[in-house]
């Protein structure tokens, strides 16, 4: 398609540039779409065509890619998402990965003339990007260097004026640190692959951007159809409420004089505001009074974790007449449940997390840590869920004796916490370096049989109360992430088939999937597999829709708030169509989202040395602690669902590799010859 | 000052009745509505964004009584416009020229006038509210708000508005979830600023006229 027929969605340029030479190049949108959509399968083909086998993060020839989807900025709700895609340094071993972000970067870009860039190179000193238009300026960042995240998009909005649109890194990024995140101004991060530290490497500080262009959807009419039915916005007043308490069941705290919260949208043109706005937190900072600072579901466990995340059936199966996408709670607009539904009594029955005892609720201590890991730009969810697990199942197991922090270890209490971060920040120490290489990296230092895998003693069931189930202190799950939905570590309660699905979806991949395609599947599936979950192909194919839909999202692009949603399976292809003017098919939409999939696994196989026994080995030892009904998997069920799994996407059981004739179906015979020649294509 | 300031004109309604959810809506469907595009020069209301703090102002123009634009205006008459039936100010586009003046005019800071600037001359438009006064439906971006942060007031003078509750857009939920806060009536209020919630930034204040803006909470520091 000629860039010149690309009048609608999306704006017909990707910048090129290079901070080593300091050059911009112009790549055509066109060279990749409407084949790979945009978005997260746009990065996927230029990772494949651009960076060859043996590219560490860090190296120069790592790339930063980014794109907008092509409902970004036309007014399609979820448009605004974009992502980055890059080696990720914080998973084990380095494999690339994917990083959605929200705010109002992406539509800024697109009004600037770009639908994306590729950043490679490096630039051997302090460095940001201003984007203002055609114009890409390299800018001196040594004055910007050492801040912390709000006070560099302060200072970019200082020099630049209140319009221009900003992500950052803070000093993590900026000293390696393997959890670091980008952040926006409006406090949405790409966090999960530690991309952050990928900008350290660069000495990228910045991006700014401003246009002044526009972008022009192509069915304007739809587009309102769009708004007015994706998420079924509540269309109502959204007040800020004083609140007494926070957190749910027994992290339940008490707050005194209360607090205040309010909702917010994450990007730019939602119709949604799935985001908590906690409104005048303490400050981490003795001398700042308060900030306002934005919340996931991950958050309210830093302010207090006795007992881990409930769980009920609605969060994950759906029926016509009742479903919940799992951030919508947070915003209080549960939708009003269908009691005429005969599944509804079972779709509520309510799953209490395990008792896990890893900290007491303390407000002021849980926003000291949030704060910090905004303002140094590190992922929350490793801070919350890993680090400081780790730290509180370590002591209590006599693991840190012989461990010298220069701190007494007690995340019970708050200058420790604010020790911690600075000390894995700034890499302070001999601990500082080791902790800021990430907890799998720290784990397998000092010794991963003691300091991973040791047995946590204070794990207990609630489903079957007094029983004990094993967990290990480092909750590690496959691929350098720590559990989420997996039936152990954090957000355990869910039910086995889905557990299963959970991971099933983890192995194939290089992160943790969950925040961007939560398992969802119609509840009248469950009950055709939940007696045999691992010999069904309803459930693999569930799995392999939600992988679909993760692929989509990331595309198109929209976001968990909105997808899937099981009863109006085409949405996705009718945002491309209205945003682009093109025609897209539900089942053409489902063949792009399998060929990001597929360029993904080329990906993995031909740079990291993906197959079958590697992934296998990565993911069923992880589901050999106890559920929290003290349920584990089998080597042989395992196996017989992969089994299915590989033949449903029509790749090679034995090794995990597509077939030439998987690869050519979805337009990617090029690949299959690529692998013929490196050996990895099936006979 | 007793006389009247402005005229009909969108207001904001502070946070404890609903909290801005920064997604920009209001900018886009202006837009979208007015010329078929998504862009920053030309939405006629803006959103100033509480980077950081997220707690964001909606700027759009008061149509003053005195209207400087409109005074200033080398096509007065032509190009901006009155309706003097509703008070609005508007900008009739195929005359306007683009030179500017209406946006140097205007009396707030930053200008609640919108400019196309462009190389080729007949491209250069200013752009700014019009209530949508040719729309059925009214001012788009009222309706299109997924929180309900924006109204419509008769006030002449800048106070907080009690705020009207805008009817159920087709397909809406009958009713609010459960525990959902509830709204204040239709009719409340006294039209004097309620109870802020502390801290959080409020709507277009007298300091605005080219003034100082309020403040919000606190960014965070080093």
């Amino acid at each position: 398609m000629g860039e010149s027929e690309l009048k609608y969605g999306y704006v017909g340029k990707i910048a090129r540039i290079n901070l080593t030479k300091q050059t911009v190049s112009v790549v055509a949108t066109s060279k990749y779409v409407p084949k790979y959509v945009g978005g997260r399968a746009v990065c996927n083909r230029i990772f494949y065509d651009e960076v060859p086998p043996g590219v560490k993060a860090f190296d120069p020839e790592n790339k930063i890619l980014y794109m907008t989807g092509p409902t970004t900025a036309t007014g399609i709700p979820t448009g605004g998402r974009s992502v980055f895609g890059s080696i990720a340094p914080n998973s084990w071993p380095e494999m690339y990965a994917w990083s959605g972000i929200g705010g109002w970067m992406g539509a800024e870009l697109k009004f600037a003339g770009w639908d994306g860039f590729i950043i490679e190179g490096a630039s051997p000193t302090p460095i940001y990007l201003l984007i203002e238009d055609e114009e890409v300026s390299f800018l001196d960042a040594t004055a910007l260097w050492g801040k912390l995240v709000h006070p560099t998009q302060a200072e970019l909005e200082r020099i630049h004026g209140k319009d221009i649109k900003s992500i950052v890194i803070g000093p993590a990024g900026e000293n390696l640190m393997r959890n670091a995140s980008v952040t926006t101004s409006n406090d949405n991060v790409a966090a999960k692959a530690g991309l952050g530290s990928v900008f350290g490497s660069k000495k990228l500080k910045a991006i700014s951007v401003r246009g002044t262009g526009v972008v022009v959807p192509a069915d304007i009419e739809k587009l309102f159809y769009l708004r007015r039915n994706m998420g079924k916005p509540y269309m109502r007043p959204n007040p800020v409420v004083h609140e007494e308490t926070h957190g749910m069941g027994g992290n339940m705290i008490t707050i005194e004089g209360g607090w205040d919260r309010g909702q917010v949208a994450c990007s730019h043109g939602c119709n949604q505001h799935c985001c908590r706005l906690m409104l005048n937190m303490p400050s981490a900072f003795s001398n700042k009074g308060t900030f306002n600072q934005v919340e996931k579901c991950v958050g309210i466990f830093a302010y207090g974790f006795r007992e881990d995340c409930g769980w009920i059936p609605l969060l994950t199966y759906e029926t016509a007449k009742n479903s919940l996408p799992p951030c919508k709670a947070m915003a209080g607009e549960a939708p009003p449940p269908d009691f005429s539904d005969p599944y509804f009594p079972k779709l509520v029955e309510a799953v209490p997390g395990d008792i896990v005892n890893y900290w007491q609720p303390n407000w002021h201590k849980g926003s000291v840590m949030m704060h910090l890991c905004n303002e140094y730009g590190i992922d929350k969810w490793d801070v919350i869920v890993w680090y400081f697990t780790w730290l509180s199942m370590a002591k209590k197991e006599g693991l840190l004796e012989d461990l010298d922090f220069g701190m007494e270890v007690d995340v019970e209490n708050e200058a420790f916490v604010s020790y911690f971060l600075n000390m894995i920040t700034y890499r302070k120490g001999r601990f500082g370096k080791l902790f800021g290489e990430g907890m799998a990296r720290a784990t397998r230092e000092l010794g991963i049989d003691r300091y991973g895998k040791t047995i946590y003693h204070g794990r207990f069931s609630q489903i079957k109360p007094g029983l004990q189930l094993d967990i290990p202190v480092s909750l590690e799950t496959a691929w350098g992430h720590s559990y989420h939905w997996q039936g152990r570590g954090y957000e355990a309660g869910i039910n086995k088939p889905g557990w299963l699905a959970v991971s099933l979806m983890l192995m194939t991949t290089t992160r943790d999937t969950q925040t961007v395609a939560h398992y969802h599947s119609p509840y009248e599936h469950l009950l055709e597999y939940e007696a045999d979950p691992c010999h069904s192909f309803v459930l693999v194919d569930d799995v392999i829709m939600n992988e679909n839909k993760g692929e989509m999202k990331d595309s198109v692009s929209t976001c968990e708030w909105q997808s899937p949603d099981l009863e109006w399976t085409s949405m996705e292809a009718e945002m491309f169509t209205a945003a682009t003017g093109l025609p897209m098919s539900e089942q053409e939409m489902v063949d792009a989202a399998v060929r990001s999939k597929l360029l993904m696994r080329a990906i993995t196989m031909r740079n990291f040395g993906r197959d079958r026994k590697m992934e296998v080995d990565a993911i069923f030892p992880t589901m050999q602690y106890p559920d929290p009904r003290g349920d584990t998997v089998g080597w042989e069920e395992w196996n017989d669902l992969v089994d299915l799994y590989y033949e449903r996407r029509g790749w090679d059981r034995d090794t995990g590799w597509p077939t030439r004739e998987t690869w050519e179906h979805y337009g990617l015979g090029d690949i299959a010859d690529d692998m013929a020649k490196i050996g990895k294509l099936p006979r | 000052m007793t006389d009247k300031i402005f005229g009909r004109h969108i207001v904001q309604y502070p946070p404890d009745y609903s909290l801005c959810a920064g997604c920009t809506t209001c900018e886009i469907v202006c837009s979208l509505v007015h010329d078929g595009v998504v862009g920053p020069r030309y939405n006629r209301v803006f959103l100033k964004r509480g980077t950081s703090n997220m707690l964001h102002t909606v700027l759009v123009c008061m149509h003053c009584e005195d209207h400087p634009c409109y005074e200033r205006c080398p096509k007065r008459d032509e190009a901006m416009c009155l309706d003097g039936e509703h008070g609005i100010v508007y900008i009739d586009e195929e005359n306007c020229i683009g030179c500017g003046a209406c946006v140097r005019a205007c009396k707030f800071s930053p200008s609640r006038i919108n400019l196309i600037k462009s190389k080729d001359r007949a491209l250069r438009k200013a752009k700014k509210c019009d209530l949508c006064r040719t729309r059925e439906e009214g001012p788009a971006c009222i309706e299109w708000c997924p929180v309900r942060c924006l109204g419509l007031s008769d006030r002449p003078r800048p106070v907080f508005e009690p705020p009207q509750m805008p009817g159920p857009p087709p397909g809406a939920p009958p009713g609010p979830p459960p525990g959902a806060p509830p709204g204040p009536p239709p009719d409340s209020g006294s039209g004097g600023p309620p109870d802020s919630v502390s801290g959080v930034s409020e709507g277009p204040v007298p300091e605005d006229l080219g003034g100082s803006e309020q403040g919000g909470v606190s960014d965070g520091g080093e």
